[in-house]
This record gives C-alpha cells, structure tokens and sequence, in this order.
C-alpha cells in the first residue's frame, strides 16, 4: 500500500523571517508607518510553506512592495558576501531533496515496525463482505404477533417474458381487488407470501404458487420444461405448492390433447402433492390470489415466526397451521437457493456427464456414482487395476436399478475408452 | 448381451459361466426367491400392467343420490375396478392396491387375484348441490377434521359441483369458504362441470391411473429427488459410441455440462485437449496446470475483434475444470 507523504518545513524561511522580524522591531519602536506593512508581510511570509531564495521571488506575498524586494536583496547581497555562501541554490535544493529522502526512509522504517507489531491483516472488502452475508444468513429472526404484514410479491417474468402487458394486467387486477402486492425478481415460482416486519426482515409463508394457463402447460410438458420446474418448485423447501392452472380460451388447440393435459394435471396432486387449482381467465386467477392473501393474513396474524434453515424445516403437517408458533425461511435464503445457477456439486455434473452416453440410463449412471462418486475417483481406480482388461471390465459388475441387471461389458470398455485412450 | 433366467444352463456351460462371472454363484434358493419377488413387484408397478391391481371403494350413498346413480350406469363401460362398501364418511371413495401373491395371468378369465387388499393414501368426497349452502359452512368446516378421523395421514379430495360466480359477490369474495379448506384444512378442491356424474367418471379415471402409477413414479423419483437439480433431462443430446467413433463428440458433450462452457469455449478447449486424458495428463502433469488453462486464449469465430477482452479460458472455468477432474469429494461445489 503506497502512503502519500507531505513535507512540510518547519521554518521554509528562517533567513528572510528573521530579518523582516528585526525590521519590524526597529520600525515599532521608532513609531514609523512601514511597521504596519512589515507585520503583514511577515505574516505571510510565516504562512508561506515553500522556500524563498530571493526578494524579488517575495513579490507574490501579500505585504511585499517594491521597496520591501530590494531591501531583503540588499542584505541577501551583504549576507551572502559576509557569510561567504558556497552553496549554490541549485546545491541547496539537492540538499533538501536529500532531507526530503531522508524523512521518507524515517517514516517507512516506522511503518514496517508497526506492521511487525500488528501482523494482522485487515481483510478485503470481497472477505468482509462475504463475512457480513455468512452473519446474516446465521441470524435468527423473531417476529412477535402483530409485528408484521403479510404481502403479496408478485415475480417479474410471470409473464414468462412475453410482454410487460401482461404483468401490469396483473398489477391493475390485483389493485382493483385492494390486494397489496409487492413485484420482485423470484428465482422461483411466480407469486409467494412473505411476513415482512419493520426492520426489513422477510420471511417467506409456506406456499408458493405457479401460474400457468394451458397452452403453457401443454408447451412445458412437450419440451420437457414441466418436469424440472416440478422438481425445482418441490425442492425449494415451502411445503405448499401450487399451480394455477387457467383456461385458455375453450382449451382447444393447445398442442395436446385436453386429456393428456388433465392426467398430468392428475398426476401433480396425487404423485406429488401439488395442490392445482382451476381457473376461467386472469381476473379470476387474481381473485383467487387475492382470496388466498386475505385468507393467509387471517390465519397468520396472531402467530409469532422465527426463522428456520432449510434443514431444520421438517415435514409439514395439518396440525402446523393451527400453532401459536411457525418456522419460516428467510426470503433471502429462498432467492439463494433457488437460484437456477446456483451451484452444482462434483456429483451432480459427474451424473449428468455420464448420461450423455447412449444406452447409459439413469439407473445405470446413478450406480456408477454410487460406487465412484466423482471422476477421479473412478480413474484411481482404473489406475489401481494390475492390467488393462481387468480395468475394461471394472464396471461391468454394477447392478443397476431395482431388478440389480449388471451394468455390462461395452458399457464398461467404452467408458475406459473415453476416459483412458488418446483420440482426436 | 442378455442373461435371460430361463436358458438351460445344463446345454449351454459357456453361458452359465458368462453368467456366474457376473453374478456371482447364485444357487443360493432364498436369492432366487427374493429375486422372484422383486420382479414380480416391478412388473405389477409397471405403467399399464399397475391399473389392474387397483381398485375403487365407492360407498354405499351414492346408490342414493342421483349422480352416484348416472356414475355407477356409466362406469361398467370402463374398466375401472371397483367395490361397494359401506365408508366410515358418506359419499367417499377410496382406493385400495392388491398385494396378494398371485398375479393376472393374461388370457385367463377372471382374476385369480388374492383377497389381500391395502388402502392407498387417497380419498375423494363428494359434496353434492344441496350442501353447498352458504348456511351449511360450518358443516363444511368440519369436513376436513372429519376425513382426518375417518381416514387418517391421507391426501384428501373434495368434488363438488362448479361454482356460479354469482354477481353480487365482489371478486375475491370467498363465500362458500373453498379457499379456506384449502388453506386451513389442506383439501384438495376439484369443481366439475356438468354433466357431473360424467365428468366425475373422467376425473376418477384420471386418479386411479395416478394412484396405480405412483410406485412406479416415486421408485424413480427415489434417487432423483436427492439432487438439486433435475437431471433426467436431455435425451435428446446423447452421443452413440460405436467402434471408437463418437467419443470426440462425447467429450464435448461432457464439456458442456459446465454452466461456463459456451460453444467457443468447447471448442477451443477441444483444439487443446482433443481428449479426457490429454487434460487428465495436463493437470497431473504440469504444476502450473490451472494458470496455463486458464490462459488458453478462446478462438472466436468472428475473428479477431478490437474491443473483445475475454478471450482466455478464464481462472473460474478453469479451477472448476480441476476441482471436477480431481476432487475426491462428491458435494465439492463447481
């Protein structure tokens, strides 16, 4: 870290400061008018940070006249013959460099004594910040009955990007139904409750809602989307999830049949406990969004909410509804989690890696990853292998799935292959 | 290559050798039975063969009312199994799985099925016109602690007849109390147009298929729900490998499984490293081996741009390539 040092001489002008100090005295005490002058020019002259080397330079000081100049040239002259001054000015100002370095090396020498004293480094602003976030994640936030509101934040993209049309729709309906509402990024789902106290905290109720009419369900099942953003919206840790599923004209014409779009429906609340709700268009999919939050408003009101990691949430069940007291997840924590990039672990890519393989299923990857977790892990063991053979065949053991089928042979040889021979 | 159960091992030793190899000695008559079992089990679970291990329990109210009545002319044409019992809560329907030991033989006549039935966790009431008065709320309001004592840790279902949005309410009025026993009470609301002893007929298909594929979906399920994110995804994209072709594409398959990795990336990683084990033997190989990665320069395909700065690999992409390629602990994050 450079440190900028300012020098600044104690007396810039010692010779000319002494003289105008003597010129001074004389003239009070012979009453003259010059006295006045002088004092003012010797007040700027103390002011002054920067050396003088003759009158005429003096000039641009407040207080120096004409007169004053020649007179301090004058007994520079005379001060100069009678001292016998060898030093040059251009030597002078090489000897005040000299001083100059001089302080410098005393103030370093200093400064490293003080950084042998205290060797503790003041940590970068990215360590404190991420300090200051790790704090926050850790504390625990109490919201006593009463303390809070309960708002409605309504994601951005609800419109899956289409048009900004559609979402202050949304907004004008939601207004006109007198339910407050607050829009914001969501990393996931597209409508959530939050209880927000007057310190800023937030903490997310346990529902969360998907909004979908029917053309963009039949669009999500046939590209594969439905599935993943099932998996996501089960895997964010608020219990409750719910589609809103709203009718796209007479449901015709939607790329699938009306039938396979109910079974997958079907198969949402019996498989996986979503909750789907059936609407006719917008406003009545906001009627209901607003039912609900006066409804949750009701019910949490005379609760008191802590705060609650997504480890500790546990199963919810009916009864959880009627406590006095509810663990909920930070807002903060939500966004986080759920992020579509947040971070993948060695396993999680290593899985889908493997699937990239033709005819290497599911099953068959998750049981390779069972027995060798990560790549490396499987190549120490191909290393390990006495003879190349022996390693072609290391996998072909694995039972797979349910019924326990091995793993077979060529699959086994083409992922030595990959991973062990050179090919361009 | 098959190792099909029922070769006469007798007739052909190669065979059965191939076979001991890779499974073991497995004369063992309790693993053979177990290993019985679990095939039946999954063939039973099986999406088509499950439907016909499962069966409705329809009671005996709805003999009395008149949608109960169109639904039971109507549900003969299908082929829904079902009983007639009298439930612990009127106008319920239930849905029980047969874990008997025989199994449908197909082409017998009948089932030949075991009377050893278990109840699956699923139950549908229905609430016919008459009790959707707005007098008989509180009736309602018990419903749900009523179902939880008939049939306890069940996800319950309730149909009733659609709603008419009457003008007098004001939009998010909730006057038959339906989002409150879906909040309050975790009810599952289901409104059916009309017909309705028709459109409950689908709706019950639609269930019972669901209820019999569950096994199925939740074995499947098992292993998936423990990643974060959902992996089953892309078929679309695999590489089929045959006689040593194809791997090149493999590889750049398995590059791409990097968020970071764009298809200039990929590429430019490939020129490097046409293979895993060139960039395996880089970063054993070389000390600096992540620095001299991450300085590989990218190769845009526009050609050299004035104002592009990020043409290197980069240190994140780079460090993420090491830590997957060498780490020994699967829940390191990339």
């Amino acid at each position: 870290m450079e440190t900028r040092l300012e020098v600044r001489l104690r007396e810039p002008n010692p010779l000319f400061t002494r003289w105008l100090e003597r010129w001074l005295r004389e003239a009070e005490r012979r009453q003259q008018r010059s006295q006045h002058k002088l004092r003012q020019a010797l007040e700027a002259l103390k002011s002054y940070p920067l050396p003088l080397y003759c009158g005429r330079d003096c000039a641009v000081l407040r207080g120096f006249g004409g007169t004053l100049c020649q007179l301090i040239d004058e007994e520079l002259r005379q001060h100069r013959g009678a001292t016998a001054e060898t030093q040059p000015a251009a030597a002078a100002t090489a000897q005040y460099e000299q001083q100059v370095q001089q302080v410098v090396k005393a103030v370093q020498e200093k400064q490293l004594q003080k950084a042998k004293k205290c060797p503790a480094k003041k940590p970068t602003k990215k360590a404190q910040l991420e300090q200051a976030a790790a704090e926050e994640r850790e504390r625990v936030v109490e919201m006593l009955p009463g303390s809070f509101e309960v708002l409605l934040l309504v994601d951005t993209q609800e419109t899956s990007g289409k048009n900004k049309r559609v979402l202050d729709q949304t907004r004008s309906y939601l207004q006109s139904l007198g339910a407050e509402h607050e829009v914001r990024r969501l990393t996931v789902g597209d409508f959530l409750w939050i209880a927000r106290d007057a310190d800023g905290n937030e903490l997310v109720l346990p529902y969360i809602v998907e909004r979908k009419r029917m053309d963009d369900l039949a669009s999500s099942i046939r590209d594969g989307r439905f599935h993943e953003q099932k998996h996501r919206l089960r895997q964010c840790g608020l219990p409750h999830v719910i589609y809103l599923i709203e009718d796209y004209g007479d449901n015709e014409q939607l790329g699938l049949p009306l039938d396979s779009l109910l079974q997958a429906l079907a198969n949402a609340r019996i498989q996986s406990g979503i909750q789907v709700v059936r609407t006719e268009n917008h406003y009545r999919s906001m009627c209901y969004l607003a039912g609900m939050g006066r409804a949750l408003h009701q019910l949490f009101l005379s609760k008191s909410l802590h705060s609650v990691d997504r480890a500790a949430l546990g199963v919810p069940s009916a009864s959880c509804l009627t406590d006095r007291r509810m663990g909920l997840l930070k807002f903060r924590a939500l966004y986080e989690d759920s992020a579509k990039n947040a971070q993948l672990t060695v396993r999680e890519v290593f899985v889908q890696q493997l699937l990239q393989l033709h005819s290497l299923s599911m099953d068959r990857a998750l049981a390779i990853v069972e027995r060798y977790p990560t790549p490396r892990l499987l190549l120490d063991a191909y290393a390990s292998c006495g003879e190349q053979e022996q390693a072609r065949r290391l996998l072909a053991g694995l039972t797979c799935g349910a019924l326990e089928r091995p793993l077979g042979e060529k699959l086994s040889q083409c992922l030595y292959d990959f991973y062990g021979s050179e090919f361009r | 290559m098959k190792f099909p159960i029922d070769v006469d091992y007798y007739r052909f030793p190669t065979l059965a050798y191939k076979r001991r190899k890779l499974f073991g000695n497995m004369s063992n008559k309790s693993d053979k039975l177990h290993k019985q079992v679990v095939r039946e089990q999954q063939k039973r679970i099986k999406p088509g063969e499950c439907q016909k291990y499962v069966r409705m329990v329809i009671d005996a109210g709805f003999l009395h009312i008149s949608v109960g009545q169109e639904l039971l002319q109507q549900i003969n044409s299908t082929d829904l199994k079902y009983e007639i019992r009298s439930l612990p809560i009127g106008n319920c329907i239930i849905w029980e799985r047969n874990i008997g030991q025989h199994t449908i033989v197909p082409g017998s006549s009948g089932s030949a099925l075991d009377e050893a039935w278990k109840m699956e966790n699923h139950v549908l009431h229905w609430i016919g016109e008459s009790n959707m008065h707005h007098s008989q709320q509180e009736q309602r309001a018990c419903l749900g602690h009523k179902l939880r004592i008939a049939f306890p840790d069940c996800q319950y279902t309730v149909a009733l007849p659609k709603l008419r949005h009457s003008k007098h309410s004001s939009g998010s009025q909730d006057p038959s109390g339906l989002i409150e026993l879906q909040l309050l009470h975790q009810l599952h609301v289901e409104q059916l147009g009309t017909p309705e002893s028709q459109e409950l007929l689908c709706l019950l298909q639609r269930y019972t298929k669901a209820i019999a594929e569950t096994p199925y979906k939740k074995q499947r399920d098992e292993s998936l729900g423990l990643f974060k994110k959902y992996l089953a995804n892309d078929k679309k994209q695999c590489v089929r490998v045959e006689q040593g072709n194809g791997y090149g594409r493999l590889w750049q398959q398995h590059l791409n499984r990097l968020p970071l990795v764009t298809l200039e990336v990929a590429e430019s990683i490939i020129a490097q490293y046409p293979c895993p084990k060139k960039l395996l033997d880089h970063f054993s190989d070389d000390p600096t081996a992540v620095q001299s990665l991450a300085d590989l320069k990218i190769k845009r395909c526009n050609g050299p741009q004035p104002l592009h700065t990020e043409r290197r690999i980069g240190n994140v992409l780079s460090n993420k390539l090491y830590t997957l390629y060498n780490a020994r602990d699967p829940n390191a994050l990339i």
